[in-house]
This record gives C-alpha cells, sequence and structure tokens, in this order.
C-alpha cells in the first residue's frame, strides 16, 4: 500500500462557458522516502494537483488514499499533522515573529507555548533558519522563506510533504541548499510530493511527471530505449549479398 | 581547428607537457568514459599540432635505448585551445537547422509529431532528474558545467510543452475549419 494513491482524479474549474478541466483522470502513487516531482507550465494545473493531494480541495472524480484512507472523508484528521502543506505566505494572526509562526501550527495540538515555541526553534534549525526566529515574516528573502515554511510544515513531523514550486523566486546561489535540504528531509521517510516550472529544481528527484494541459505523463525512471535504425550491414550479411548478387 | 582527438591530446599536454605512451595512458583514464583511440593515433595527433604549431618539442629522454620526444603547448596552441572550447559551450546551430530540416520532411500528421515532442519531453525530463547533486565535490568547473546543462534541459523542457501546446492548437484549427 502507497503512502499517497491519487487515482484517476480529475477536476474542474469554473462552469458553463468558462469551465475549465485542471486536472484529467491523473493517477499516481508516492512511497515513504521518495521525492516525486510534476513539472509544468502555468496553468497545467500543478497547483490544482498540490491542493488536491494535501487534501485542500476534493477532486470531481476519482479518489485520494492516504496511508489506505480516504483524504476526503479523514481531511480534518490527517491534514496539517500526517501530511505537511508548505505555504509561503504568513497571516499575521498566526504570530508577529516567525518563531511564533512556526509554532502555531503546534498549539493546535493543546501543547504548552514554551514547549511549542522549543520545537518550533529545533525545526528552524534543522532547515537552516534558526537565525530567522525572531524575524517578523515580512523581512525575509524568497530563500529564507522557502526554509520557514519547510520548518512550520515539518514541525509536526508529517509523512508527506506537499510543496508547491519550492525554488520560486528564490537566488541561483540558495537553490541548491534548498533541493539538498529537501534530500535530507526525504532520507529520514517523508515523502515529498512536489511541483515546480522550473527544470533545473528536477536534479536528483526520484521519479519525474510532466503535467500538460491537467494530463500527467511520464513517471518512469528508466529512459526509453534508445533507436539506432541504421546499421552498418555485418560483413558476413555483405559477403551473403555478394554472392547473391 | 583541430578535430575533437587532436583537441584532448592538446588539452592534456596544457595540463602536463608529456611524451606519446604518457599521453595515451591519460587519455584512457581522463576521457575512456567518453572515447577511446590509440597509441598510433596519439602519435598521429601529435604530428599534426606540431605541424599546426600547437604543441613543441620540449626535450628529449629515455631509457634503454628507446627514445621519449617531450611535448608542450604553444602560446598559440593554448590560445587555439580557449577558443574551441569558447565555442563548443553552445549548442551547434547546423545540427540543430539539420534536424529541423529533416523534422520537417517526415513530420507532417499531428500524432507523429506529438510522439516525436512526448519522447523529448520524457527524455529531457529524465536527464534534469539524472543531473546529480551536487554535481560534483570540489570541481567548480564541472559544478559550473553541470549547471549549464541544468539550464538548457530546463530551456528545453518549456520548448516540448510550447511546441506540444501549438500543435495541439493547430490540429484544433485545422478541425476546426475542417
Amino acid at each position: 500500500m502507497s503512502l499517497l494513491s491519487i487515482r484517476h482524479v480529475t477536476k474542474r474549474h469554473g462552469h458553463g462557458r468558462i469551465e475549465r478541466l485542471a486536472l484529467s483522470d491523473v493517477s499516481l502513487e508516492i512511497e515513504p522516502g521518495e521525492i516525486v516531482a510534476v513539472w509544468g507550465l502555468r496553468r497545467s494545473g500543478r497547483t490544482t494537483l498540490v491542493r488536491i493531494a494535501a487534501g485542500m480541495e476534493r477532486p470531481d472524480d476519482g479518489t485520494v488514499l492516504f496511508a489506505g484512507h480516504d483524504l476526503s472523508k479523514h481531511r480534518d484528521k490527517i491534514l496539517g499533522s500526517e501530511i505537511g502543506c508548505t505555504q509561503f505566505h504568513f497571516s499575521s494572526e498566526e504570530g508577529e515573529s516567525v518563531l511564533d509562526q512556526v509554532a502555531n501550527g503546534l498549539l493546535a495540538g493543546r501543547i504548552s507555548i514554551t514547549a511549542a515555541r522549543r520545537r518550533a526553534k529545533e525545526a528552524l534549525a534543522d532547515v537552516g533558519a534558526d537565525e530567522c526566529a525572531e524575524f517578523s515574516p515580512r523581512d525575509l528573502d524568497a530563500g529564507e522563506t522557502v526554509r520557514v515554511s519547510l520548518a512550520r510544515a515539518l514541525v509536526v513531523e508529517p509523512r508527506l510533504l506537499v510543496i508547491d514550486e519550492p525554488t520560486n523566486g528564490v537566488d541561483l546561489r540558495d537553490r541548491d541548499p534548498i533541493l539538498m535540504l529537501l534530500r535530507r528531509i526525504a532520507n529520514r521517510g517523508v515523502a515529498l510530493l512536489m511541483t515546480t516550472g522550473d527544470g533545473a529544481a528536477l536534479s536528483g528527484v526520484d521519479r519525474v511527471f510532466t503535467l500538460d494541459h491537467g494530463e500527467l505523463h511520464g513517471g518512469t525512471s528508466q529512459p526509453p530505449a534508445s533507436v539506432s535504425p541504421f546499421r552498418r550491414p555485418s560483413s558476413q550479411a555483405s559477403v551473403k549479398s555478394e554472392r547473391m548478387g | 581547428m583541430p578535430s575533437l582527438i587532436d583537441s584532448i591530446i592538446l588539452a592534456l599536454v596544457i595540463e602536463k607537457p608529456s611524451y606519446g605512451y604518457e599521453l595515451h595512458e591519460r587519455f584512457g583514464r581522463r576521457f575512456g568514459k567518453f572515447l577511446s583511440t590509440s597509441l598510433a593515433n596519439v602519435y598521429d595527433a601529435l604530428g599534426r599540432l606540431e605541424e599546426d604549431e600547437y604543441v613543441e618539442v620540449a626535450g628529449r629522454s629515455g631509457a634503454f635505448g628507446r627514445p621519449r620526444v617531450n611535448f608542450q603547448a604553444t602560446a598559440k596552441g593554448v590560445e587555439i585551445h580557449l577558443s574551441w572550447l569558447a565555442e563548443r559551450l553552445r549548442e551547434d546551430p547546423r545540427r540543430l537547422a539539420l534536424l529541423s530540416r529533416l523534422a520537417s520532411t517526415s513530420l507532417r500528421r499531428t500524432d507523429a509529431m506529438l510522439r516525436v515532442i512526448d519522447r523529448f519531453i520524457e527524455e529531457c525530463s529524465l536527464e534534469a532528474r539524472q543531473i546529480a547533486m551536487p554535481a560534483c565535490e570540489d570541481d567548480l568547473l564541472c559544478e559550473l558545467f553541470a549547471e549549464q546543462r541544468r539550464r538548457v534541459v530546463a530551456a528545453q523542457l518549456e520548448w516540448g510543452a510550447y511546441a506540444r501546446s501549438k500543435v495541439l492548437e493547430r490540429a484544433g484549427r485545422g478541425e476546426a475549419e475542417g
């Protein structure tokens, strides 16, 4: 049984003449410790896929199973604990400082503020953003925003991390350290589903799908067999043809 | 401009002045993964490079009656090698022009075009995944070349998706007109 299993999912946005097919019969599975990337252009359906995989949207058709449980039925129990979804915007209601933003996700679990802040500090240190703890989220650059968002999602120790464009707007020098951080997280057994429009962010992931107008392609880990149709005739064959001629 | 084999021999001489047998050994260690060559080819390459004044004899040595001719790169040789490298950092536009001519000869049907484009996208995405990260440990040039490859593949992926949408758009227009 896969950790996440998306089966024949279709999703439409809008109604009537402005209806648009965001996902069309999409299926994919993710195992623990695996990084699966979905590459697509804008409006390919990649953000819808992330939202459906995280249980934030329901599919029109098809099912999403998390560890065998129907995500649409157990969403409240799973989202924010078993599934971490990386959000790159910060609401001021969730805390003035980065530390409080990260700690906030734990408070629903009825632990003390002191304990939540201690764990938030550990989560920030884990992603290399401990220096940002006392910053306001408004003061973070793109790379720090990604790291803090990862800490916020990871602090509840999810089994699946869903990330929409982890390197979007990130400085080139910060990009690879962030991708290496994702690999380190996966190596601890966390499954990662990421979408990206940046082909350079696919380095080192385990499987790549491409999404085009809501249709998912690829996902194999082996290159297609090479084709070389024009072979020189073997010496035996040429001798034979000479004799025949 | 020297050929590929000649350029590799020239690069090896630039790395360290040397003689034919040692250059052949170093060729195998450094480039054996991509190419193979014989000792005779190495001597032929050295002859051509010397004739073009890209390398010159640095001295003769040898033991047990076997003479050994050491070659070193000339300033002209270093200059030509750097120019050769800079030229090849880019894709060969003639190769792309030839491929485009070939494709427009044989790919007239929408399904055939999509098949080729889909395979192209699949290969690009697999290559993008296979570029390891970090690409190289403590080797800046290797790291920079890997980054260039990543960017080329990223652009190719975007081109593939764009090409796919243009082919589908034209097919849809054809159906509507038909």
